[in-house]
């Protein structure tokens, strides 16, 4: 069963069954399950040395109907009339090129040698230079089979790929092949039914072929070429026209057909073109890529296009975990916490970039599980996210202890709260509504709050339910380890100055919520501290509430009480 | 003697299990008869390719055939814009959909309809990134003119003026009053233009409304109905005032199946809604639109009836992406010029969804929108350039 597995996800091969490979009893078995398990896009494989590439071996035409196999590998072009300083550094720079993103090393697949001088000494003389120098696999391209095969001779034990078989040489190329073992390239551009002639026939005597129909950058031309693939494609899967079942090869370098002489802008220009060509094959079913350009920006698409477009549908794939700033966050901005579904952090992300909200999101490593799901699973749990704080660190990007959850994580608030010391706020279920809930309910909740372990001699500070207030007043004071009262005044979240001008904060309002609270009996004192936006309400609150009222500024609350 | 040559056979074979060939070196053998037993297929495996297959003297000639299909649905077609005749005062009007077969398959089918491109214009200047402000700056100010440059300079088909204002966290700018930035474009430019709102769901009805009451007539598009707002009242104002209205889900084609129904059931005629299933970006998450456009344009053709409506995309949030967007002094020495990178991000993530049957795209950025039209045009028209040999790259001295 388990083997079965493999092979329908193509990770084992039928001949890699020992016994029905090797049993002549078993021959006709054997035959017959490599024909049902070998995909209607058969796979090529080339390079050696422990660096092979796959290309083809595909089985839908498009992805949702089950997923893309081996991803359109990327090949890029030196050529024999380089400087070999010059050959060596782009061998160097194709096979070193690599950037990081979503858990992958983007890299590129093989290097294309042309020769272009057509001489087949010289061309085998830097086909070895270019071995030497890297363990990618090659194409060798040339149409003059001489070249071809003095350049095979090199490389013969790192099975390289021959480019191209055509209408006038395919008979010398085909030999090449059958001797060497290497893979062929037919290519026949703007003619379908001589490449499939050529395929036919190559394949007829064994050897492994891909297509190229055509890569053409132009008006009208383009959609030829755009339609041929897919044409191809469709052939190959839906209409089970076996001898076009092989992988398919484009050549954006077309581009740089006369670009000899080139300005670099003009270059510069055709790189950018031929980046986008290369994208729209990728799109539409290219196996191989052949392009010309080694811009940096133009391997960093590609590699990334192609690695969304071969990410397989049926997993639900998972985005970094850790802390990312969303627009320009500060140390005042919201926190807020989600998983790595990347379904989910994507929304969310979107969501917060949107509604332009500067914040702080922290991504909890989930498995790829979503909120509602991770939190029935216990992927998500009050530990993973009061670890995730601390591991990443946020309490030194902000000067708050506020943290957002998701509203369908909401039952982890108060184990969250006793684990990591920051106060939790529980947002809404959907993202879309983070504006409304910034708005409307993201306020330090009203009331006695206290820092430490209070007592009838602890002091008792006053402050508006505003987050910045709130932590301005509190975070000091949990540092400096100084157990103290806080009486939270509603004030619809308004910091102490603005509610002071409208009168949201008064003597009064000070008086209902000390009475409410039953401040009088939790302190033996009637010392009220009050931070300095408030001065203009000393006498009123004094008159109201009978109580002392000092006007310290926030930052000098703990030196204050210290003393 | 016999026996003990038969044992020495037996051991001799066991050691030889594991080779699959044997080279005797040096050995006279002496014998009156020789008897060698041949397992089938065994010289097939053994000899050399090149001695078993003989290549054809000729090509083995074959005819390759186009593989069509037949789809039973279609997409409806959109207008965008009403003249004088239809009530409006547009002198250019823009019509999408109308697909027959999936995008560019020419060899079935010419679609009726090409993609087109809308340009984003905001009602107060917002900040955008580095590489699109330097083309707009003279004209932030100044929605009006903004879209004029947009279509005068830069080829948009259409702009979207999006009134971010009326968002009661940004400006919370009056409906309207917000209202009267779409007459004021109306009046400067003489193509159609589709409206935004500010993406506040308790806000965008009430100035979508008035949007569309300013423009009656004219065959405009609200932007957007969706499932978290009032949508009825978008849709009643579209009715209404003779607009079209953009139907928008998150990443899912059963809500967008839902919501389409929806709002057909409200009364709204099929060929007045354009649906938008939300683009993420290249590099996040573009594989998932990329599928659920090619999903919805698939299901469409083949037949229902409740996703036949053009496609829309917000393409713009390729800008979003921090391969676009982050400046070179701190990226370029790792991602490369972002004169290239900022719009190849933009323009890749509307070409892989012009593929995929997307009709509308939401762009920022001059470049990216003129390399897209660009393929387009070369995707589309009737006229067939001269290329020179194709094969000629190999010899190519670059």
């Amino acid at each position: 069963m388990a083997f079965a597995y493999k092979l329908i996800e193509h990770e084992l091969e039928v001949k890699d069954c020992k016994p029905l490979a090797t049993d002549p009893k078993f021959k006709k078995a054997f035959e017959d399950l490599k024909e049902l398990v070998t995909p209607p896009v058969r796979p090529v494989k080339f390079g050696g040395d422990g660096n092979e590439v796959t290309i083809g071996g595909e089985e839908v035409m498009y992805r949702h109907e089950l997923t893309y196999f081996n991803p359109t590998a990327i090949a890029v072009c030196v050529h024999d009339e380089m400087t070999e300083d010059e050959l060596i550094k782009n061998v160097k720079m194709i096979s070193e090129w690599t950037v990081y993103r979503v858990g992958a090393h983007l890299r590129l697949d093989a290097i294309a040698v042309k020769s272009v001088s057509r001489n087949p000494a010289k061309f085998a003389k830097v086909v070895k230079l270019v071995v030497d120098n890297t363990n990618y696999p090659l194409i060798l391209c040339s149409l003059d089979p001489a070249c071809l095969k003095a350049g095979v001779e090199v490389v013969k034990n790192r099975k390289p790929l021959l480019y191209a078989a055509t209408r006038d040489n395919w008979r010398e190329v085909a030999e090449i092949a059958l001797n060497s073992g290497c893979p062929v390239v037919v290519a026949s551009p703007g003619d379908l039914d001589t490449l499939k002639s050529l395929a036919a026939t190559l394949s007829s005597v064994g050897i492994q072929v891909a297509l190229d129909p055509g890569t053409a950058w132009g008006e009208g031309v383009l959609a030829d070429t755009i339609n041929s693939f897919t044409m191809l494609r469709r052939a190959a899967i839906e209409k089970e026209d076996k001898t076009v079942g092989w992988p398919l090869v484009g050549v954006p370098a077309t581009l740089w057909i006369g670009k000899e002489e080139a300005s670099e802008g003009e270059k510069l220009e055709t790189a950018f073109k031929e980046t986008f060509l290369a994208a729209a094959l990728i799109c539409r079913y290219a196996d191989l890529l052949i392009i010309n350009s080694k811009e940096i920006w133009s391997f960093l698409a590609l590699a990334t296009l192609r690695q969304n477009i071969y990410t397989d549908p049926r997993i639900h794939p998972a985005v970094e975990a850790g802390l990312f700033a969303i627009g320009s966050p500060n140390e005042w901005s919201p926190v807020m916490i989600t998983t790595n579904y990347a379904s989910t952090a994507f929304v969310v992300r979107s969501d917060l970039e949107q509604s332009k909200i500067d914040s702080w999101l922290v991504i909890i490593d989930t498995g790829g599980i979503g909120v509602e799901s991770s939190a029935a699973g216990g992927q998500l749990n009050a530990a993973k996210m009061a670890e995730a704080l601390s591991e990443y660190k946020v309490a030194e990007k902000v000067k708050h202890r506020a943290v957002i959850i998701p509203g369908l994580a909401a039952r982890f608030a108060g184990e969250l709260e006793d684990a990591s010391g920051w106060d939790v706020y529980v947002g809404p279920k959907d993202s879309g509504s983070i504006p409304d809930f910034l708005k409307s309910k993201y306020k330090p909740r009203d009331g006695t709050r206290y820092v430490g372990d209070p007592d009838e001699r602890s002091p008792v500070v006053l402050v508006t339910n505003n987050i910045r207030d709130f932590y301005r007043v509190k975070i000091p004071l949990m540092e400096a380890g100084i157990s103290t009262w806080i009486l939270v005044v509603d004030a619809d979240g308004l910091p102490v100055k603005e509610a002071v001008e409208t009168k949201k904060l008064t003597g009064e309002a000070v008086k209902a919520y000390m009475q409410r609270e039953e401040v009088e009996k939790k302190v033996s004192h009637r010392e009220l501290l009050v931070p300095e936006e408030a001065a203009p309400l000393k006498e009123e609150i004094e008159k109201a509430t009978g109580w002392k009222v000092t006007v310290v500024p926030c930052e000098k609350l703990t030196e204050k009480i210290k003393k | 003697m016999v026996d003990d040559e038969t044992a020495l056979g037996k051991r001799i074979l066991e050691i030889l299990e594991d080779y699959e060939e044997l080279e005797l070196e040096d050995v006279t053998l002496e014998a009156e008869e020789l008897v060698f037993k041949v397992i089938p297929g065994m010289f097939a495996a053994a000899l050399p390719p090149a001695a078993r297959a003989r290549i054809p003297a000729t090509l083995i000639e074959q005819k390759f055939e186009a593989p069509v299909e037949t789809y039973p649905g279609e997409i409806v077609e959109v207008q965008f814009g009403a003249t004088k005749a239809e009530g409006g005062s547009r002198k250019k009007v823009v019509k999408i959909g109308g697909e027959k077969v999936p995008a560019f398959y020419r060899f079935e089918f010419m679609n009726p309809n090409r993609p087109v491109v809308t340009f984003d214009v905001f009602d107060i200047p917002i900040s955008l990134p580095k590489p699109i402000v330097e083309h707009f700056e003279d004209v932030m100010e100044d929605p009006a003119d903004w879209a004029k440059k947009a279509i005068n300079e830069f080829g948009a088909d259409l702009v979207t003026v999006h009134l971010i204002s009326t968002d009661p966290y940004i400006k919370d700018t009056p409906a309207r009053e917000a209202a009267k930035v779409i007459e004021d474009v109306l009046q400067t430019v003489d193509t159609p233009i589709l409206i935004g709102g500010s993406g506040n769901p308790d806000k965008d009805p009430e100035v979508l409304e008035a949007a569309a009451a300013v423009s009656e007539g004219e065959r405009l598009m609200l932007n957007s109905a969706s499932l978290n707002l009032d949508w009825k009242r978008i849709v009643d104002a579209a009715k209404k005032y003779g607009h079209n209205v953009l139907s928008w889900t998150q990443l899912d084609v059963n809500n967008q199946k839902k919501l389409n129904k929806l709002i057909m059931e409200e009364g709204m005629p099929k060929n007045r809604i354009v649906q938008d299933a939300t683009t993420a970006s290249l590099g996040y998450g573009l594989e998932y639109s990329f599928s659920i456009y090619e999903r919805i344009r698939l299901s469409a053709l083949r037949g229902d009836s409740d996703l036949q409506m053009p496609l829309s995309s917000g393409t713009t949030n390729a800008w979003g992406a921090r391969e676009a967007f982050m400046s070179d002094k701190k990226k370029g020495a790792e991602w490369g010029l972002q004169r290239f990178r900022g719009p190849i991000w933009e323009a890749i993530t509307a070409l892989s969804l012009s593929l995929v049957g997307c009709d509308v795209f939401m762009m920022l950025h001059p470049a990216s929108v003129q390399i897209f039209k660009t393929f387009i045009e070369y995707l589309t028209s009737t006229k067939k350039e001269e290329v020179p040999p194709l094969l000629n790259w190999v010899t190519a001295r670059v």
